[in-house]
């Protein structure tokens, strides 16, 4: 393998790398915002009970 | 001893500057062009590369020479070996050593070069380019001004990428031309820089964006992480898919110039030159392997191994083990192992110790000897002493060594001075820790006179900065020395051990207190020290006459001074060396070894401390609670019990050096404050070579003058003593401080030298400057010991405040919350390091009086701040507090801000209390009111008690009590309310009867509570009574407990028989007898009181059933109220029978009918469910569809009304 090829190869990792942690991070992130919706949605639930309840 | 090689090399620096700048800026100018004229080249550098080429670079490396010699080699064969090349070369040696490190540069730029070029002829031309172009980039580094080691770096690398490049292109070129005939010598060479530097940077960026990322998302840490593991190995595998770099010897010859080794290889060394390391370690191993080995094989081995062991120690103890008890010979055989290689490693430990030590040694000698070396000759033998410091000190600043002193870099004799403090400091290092381990000190000549050489000389700077009118400081011819003078040394050892004695608070000599001395006592000490303060005035005196006699008479006024203020300091080191010896004496009683054992351990033993508190002493328990109820003798007796004990030493420790009210607190501190708190960082040092220069300059400032200094001394003198340590451990963090301490003393010697050669330069005549010098000198004495004497009461007050409160704090407020109240008393937080040149201001904000204000109450306001404990303290206690600062308070009133009449404080006024608080005056004022307090009898207490009882009823008859009257209202209120409580008694003692099995019942109870509540009354016995004071003790114990029984029986019999109020008192008798009679006496009068009363005696009886939340007993109570078919209560079992009828009522979850029935009701936002009444009202008449109501009384305001739902909801939340 000349050095050039190497350099070649290295940069393909590089890019390889790149690509796979930015779709860790997205894949990462939708689930935080799915976790977020969750609990969202919960807490908006037990006001509403609360609410009920009250009145 | 005394002043060596460093003096001499300060000397020779200073020569210099006075022979005149020109030498430093101008022969080398000539010399490179005189000389190079035979030459082709044009200048020294070029020749000396010319002939560099010359050489095969693994030839000039095989030779082990450092780059320095290989370059005067090189001067000398370019120039000839010629007188006049020599002498040009010394004129120089300051210029060419300071090039030397680009010479080193330019022949690895040169290296790196030829390497290529033997692997490549056919770029020769363009690797030359290449090369003259970083020479060239080179030079023009070492011109500019700002040269940095970083640069050179750079520039390095920036040629490594250059040659890589040219030759990966080439090389792409070339397989691109010569396809078809690939040959594998092409293959093999191949480098492979471009893509190593390509992967470096590739494998940086990676983790950068892993971090980043990771960072962002932590979640998928782990897959992040695996992710950048797969990307690094195929970085990897890429890079090794072919040989090895061309670069590799050029590059690992260039590590070698310009990186440290590293420790591990250090440490391999220094293990391989000692053969006794190397046998341990092989001891070592064997035995290790011995012990897993099987059985027969196993055991010969094993004692063949311990036998070895014991012959390298010396011993016979592992074979005889062995021996003597072949019954059980394995067991023994393998704890003899485990011992053997414990001892092993520990010797070990030290050997590597003691060759690091020598080690460090011989460097510090090498770079003394190098520091005075002269001539052509010398810039080698400095260079080689600071090559080698680079390698043991592992710091790469000495190899660059650039005379760049304006820019703030180091020259080459300040390099060296600096390596050998460096040296000095890790020896040092080295001794605290080995002390710690052994506690056994080697002695060492080497280092001790190091240090010494060190102290004579504050800083280079300085002296430098000095130099005008104190030119140099060599070592002069020997004078006597004063430790020859046995009636000094009496003299000195007379006076330091009255010194040790006077500062002893427990001494004998001494009342206790803080009282002074008898008049006996003084006039003894005052005795000694004039004979010790003369003694040594004109032992120095003689000294420093016949010294300055001596003196070779061409030298000038100037260097005779120099000379004279030198050795002035060497006398005054002297002295302090043999105070030191004093100081350091180990003291025979008990008392100070533990203390200065648990001043050393301190927090770490706390628990352990406890632990012997409980267990050794457990009267002691009995013996602190009986205390704290506030007896004098018992409070002595604790405190002298406890003074055995590791807890009180753990508490005083602790306040020492941790509180800033009665710590140990100086300019030290000051200078640089490394604070309890901070921790220290893989042993960083807190305090480094540049804090004590830096000290020092600020030291030797006029800011400080001598006084100043001499107040901290003598402060460090007096703590030495009390710590029995010499003056430089004496800090309030041992040897962390010890260079602050040495920077003090340093600037201390050098102004008081000074000061006495000043004063003797006044002098016209031999006789004038025989009484002037003795005078001078006798006034330093004095003024030295005087300051000790009068810094040793402030250390002592405190030691005394520290020590009282040791064991006030053990007996009122319990040793579990010392931590806490440690804390606490610090008051300004101690990790800040304030900047000496410039006081933080702190607005204080002041006291502002409103109406109604009265000074008592202000200045408790104030003790109960400064005082975390305040409210452990009983009310005599606080009272005797609050007097002693009354007292200072009203004569100083206007000082503070108080307006008008101090009895009748105006509303409005702004008093500055907080710095009447923080006054060093009030301090001591505070201690004496604490330890006082500490030490009231009974009596006192008792009396203390009643004026402040004589006090109160005079002011609810509107009595104005000021400062004036204060004495006359107590003598006229005393006997009046004396008489109203005698009256008082008389009555309960009518009431008081035929309740004895109650009352004896309760005194042994009582004590049981008073003892803390693991002794019985019994136990009482078990104190250890062997003085007097114990007894007294254990008399007032259950003289209380008496007398708590009787009250408590008073209160009981008063209830039952309808004269008394129920009080808590009365339950807690009943429930304590569990006596059934008197319980149901009582419980039978309770419902026939008050609702009241009956509530209070629910909430008594079971506080976490009738709780005043959730409304039980009120629910409760009203039940029995309303009902009339219930039966009256009138024994305890009748009550428990009610309570559970009711709790069965209200625990149903059923729908109340329409009479009252108690429920238990959850309700949203109450912490717990709440009793209440609750009935079925008229539910057609209110809901519009007929659904029934329901109307809850909770007891409240109003009833509540709720629908049917809600009520279900509130019996049962989970439907």
């Amino acid at each position: 393998m000349t050095d050039q090829e190497k350099i070649i190869k290295l940069k393909e990792i590089y890019q390889d790398f790149l690509v796979r942690l930015n779709e860790l991070k997205e894949k990462a992130t939708a689930q935080t915002l799915a976790q977020i919706k969750v609990v969202e949605k919960q807490k908006i639930e037990d006001i509403l009970n609360k609410i009920h309840k009250e009145l | 001893m005394g002043n060596n090689g460093k003096s001499q090399y300060r000397s020779r620096d200073l020569r210099h500057m006075e022979a005149g700048q020109a030498s430093f800026s101008e022969p080398i100018i000539d010399v490179d062009t005189v000389l190079a004229k035979d030459r082709n080249t044009s200048t020294v550098e070029e020749a000396v590369v010319e002939n560099v080429r010359s050489i095969e670079p693994q030839q000039v490396h095989a030779n082990n020479k450092t780059t320095g010699e290989l370059v005067d080699n090189l001067l000398i064969k370019v120039f000839g070996d010629s007188d006049k090349v020599r002498s040009a070369l010394k004129e120089g040696e300051e210029h060419v050593f300071t090039h030397l490190q680009n010479y080193g540069m330019s022949e690895a730029i040169l290296m790196l070069r030829l390497k290529q070029e033997k692997e490549h002829p056919e770029f020769r031309d363009e690797l030359e380019r290449l090369e003259s172009d970083a020479q060239e980039k080179l030079k023009s580094l070492d011109q500019a001004p700002e040269f940095s080691r970083d640069k050179l770096r750079d520039l390095l690398i920036e040629y490594r990428k250059n040659l890589a490049s040219l030759l990966a292109n080439n090389n792409n070129n070339m397989s691109n031309q010569e396809e078809q005939i690939t040959s594998p010598s092409v293959e093999r060479v191949e480098p492979t820089e471009a893509s190593a530097e390509v992967a470096a940077e590739i494998a940086e960026q990676i983790n950068q964006a892993a971090e980043e990322v990771a960072a962002v998302v932590p979640e998928v840490k782990p897959e992040i992480k695996k992710l950048v593991d797969d990307s690094q190995n195929g970085i990897k595998e890429i890079l090794s898919a072919s040989g090895s770099s061309p670069l590799g010897y050029a590059e690992s010859e260039l590590d070698k110039i310009t990186k440290p080794k590293t420790k591990v290889e250090l440490n391999s060394e220094k293990v391989d030159s000692g053969s006794k390391i190397e046998n341990i370690k092989h001891l070592i191993k064997k035995l290790n392997d011995a012990f897993v080995a099987p059985d027969t094989d196993g055991y010969t081995a094993r004692r063949k191994t311990l036998q070895e062991v014991d012959d390298l120690i010396g011993t016979k103890q592992y074979q005889d083990i062995v021996l003597s008890h072949s019954k059980d010979k394995e067991l023994l055989m393998n704890e003899a192992i485990e011992r053997a290689v414990k001892e092993l490693e520990d010797m070990l430990r030290n050997e590597e110790l003691r060759l690091k030590t020598k080690e460090l040694r011989d460097l510090i000698k090498q770079l003394e000897t190098s520091f005075v070396a002269p001539g052509v000759d010398g810039y080698h033998v400095k260079q080689k002493a600071l090559g080698e410091a680079a390698r043991i000190l592992g710091d790469q600043a000495y190899l660059v060594i650039l005379n760049h002193d304006k820019d703030g870099g180091m020259s080459v004799n300040a390099a060296i001075e600096k390596a050998i403090l460096e040296a000095e400091a890790r020896i040092r290092a080295f001794d605290s820790s080995d002390n710690k381990s052994s506690q056994k000190k080697e002695a060492q000549p080497d280092s001790s006179a190091a240090k010494t050489a060190d102290a004579s000389d504050p800083t280079s700077e300085n002296l430098t900065a000095d130099s005008q009118e104190v030119p140099a400081i060599p070592k002069g011819p020997e004078g006597p020395t004063p430790e020859a003078d046995p009636v000094l040394a009496k003299n000195r050892g007379d006076f330091w051990t009255a010194y040790r004695k006077r500062g002893n608070f427990l001494s004998k000599g001494r009342n206790l207190g803080f009282t002074a001395q008898t008049k006996e006592q003084l006039a003894e000490y005052d005795k000694i020290k004039e004979g010790y303060d003369k003694g040594v005035a004109d032992k120095k005196q003689a000294i420093l006459l016949e010294f300055r006699d001596k003196l070779d008479p061409s030298l000038s006024e100037v260097e005779k001074k120099a000379k004279v203020l030198a050795k002035h300091m060497e006398l005054y080191r002297d002295e302090e060396k043999a105070i030191d010896d004093i100081s350091t004496q180990e003291e025979v009683a008990a008392f100070g070894r533990f203390k200065t054992f648990w001043k050393k351990t301190g927090i770490h033993r706390l628990i352990l401390g406890i632990g012997m508190f409980a267990t050794a002493y457990k009267g002691v328990d009995l013996v602190a609670k009986a205390a704290s109820i506030g007896m004098g003798p018992a409070f002595i007796a604790a405190m002298v019990t406890m003074s055995s004990t590791g807890t009180y030493m753990a508490a005083e420790g602790l306040l020492d050096t941790r509180t800033e009210m009665l710590g140990q607190k100086g300019l030290i501190d000051e200078l640089k404050n490394i604070g309890f708190q901070k921790k220290k960082k893989g042993g960083e040092e807190l305090i480094t070579m540049e804090d004590k220069k830096a000290a020092v300059k600020l030291l030797m400032s006029d800011e400080y003058p001598l006084e100043v200094l001499e107040k901290e001394h003598s402060r460090l003198r007096s703590l030495s003593f009390d710590k029995r340590k010499g003056i430089k451990e004496a800090g309030r963090f041992g040897t962390e401080q010890t260079l602050m301490i040495e920077a003090v003393e340093e600037a201390y010697a050098y102004k008081k030298a000074k000061a006495f050669v000043e004063s003797l330069a006044t002098a016209k005549t031999p006789e004038e400057a025989k009484a002037q010098s003795l005078s001078t000198l006798l006034s330093q004495e004095k003024q030295a010991t005087l300051e000790a004497t009068s810094e040793q009461d402030k250390s002592r007050t405190k030691a005394w405040i520290r020590h009282s409160l040791s064991a006030l704090l053990g007996l009122g407020a319990g040793w579990l919350t010392l931590n806490r109240l440690i804390d606490k008393l610090n008051v300004k937080p101690e990790t800040t390091t304030p900047d000496p040149t410039k006081p933080e201001v702190v607005e204080i904000p002041k006291t502002v009086t409103v109406p109604g204000d009265k000074l008592w109450n202000l200045l408790a306001d104030q003790a109960e701040q400064k005082l975390p404990y305040w409210n452990s303290l009983n009310e005599a206690q606080q009272t005797v507090i609050i007097n002693v600062l009354e007292n200072k308070f009203l004569p100083e009133a206007s000082h503070w801000g108080v307006i008008g009449d101090v009895n009748h404080l105006q509303a409005g006024m702004e008093i500055d209390m907080q710095g009447f608080m923080d006054a060093e005056a009030t301090k001591e004022v505070l201690g004496e009111g604490i330890a006082r307090a500490a030490s009231l009898s009974s009596e006192a207490t008792q009396n203390i008690l009643d004026n402040n009882d004589a006090l109160d009823l005079a002011a609810s008859r509107g009595v104005d009590i000021t400062d004036i009257n204060v004495d006359d209202v107590i003598k006229e209120y005393r006997p009046i309310m004396e008489a109203h409580e005698v009256g008082e008694q008389a009555v309960t003692a009518g009431i008081a009867e035929n309740t004895q099995d109650i009352a004896t019942g309760v005194e042994s109870e009582s004590v049981v509570d008073i003892a803390g509540g693991t002794e019985t009354s019994d136990s009482a016995g078990g104190i250890e009574t062997t003085d007097a004071a114990d007894t007294d003790i254990h008399e007032n114990v259950l003289d209380n407990a008496r007398n708590q029984a009787e009250w408590a029986k008073n209160e009981y019999s008063q209830f039952v028989h309808g004269t008394g109020e129920y009080s808590n008192a009365v339950y807690k008798i009943v429930n304590e007898v569990k006596d059934t009679g008197a319980v149901n006496d009582v419980v039978n009068k309770v419902f026939e009181s008050s609702a009241e009363i009956q509530q209070q005696f629910l909430h008594d009886l079971s506080p976490e059933i009738f709780t005043t939340e959730n409304n039980k007993a009120e629910v409760f109570l009203k039940v029995l109220q309303e009902s009339t078919k219930l039966p009256q209560i009138d024994s305890l079992g009748q009550l428990e029978k009610m309570i559970d009828a009711f709790d069965s009522l209200a625990d149903s979850t059923a729908l109340p009918g329409k009479e009252f029935a108690p429920r238990i009701l959850n309700v949203d936002g109450a912490d717990e469910p709440v009793y209440v009444l609750a009935k079925k009202v008229g539910g057609k008449v209110l809901g519009l569809f007929g659904e029934p109501k329901y109307m809850i009384d909770y007891l409240g305001p109003e009833p509540l009304v709720v629908s049917e739902q809600v009520m279900l909801g509130y019996l049962n939340p989970r439907v």
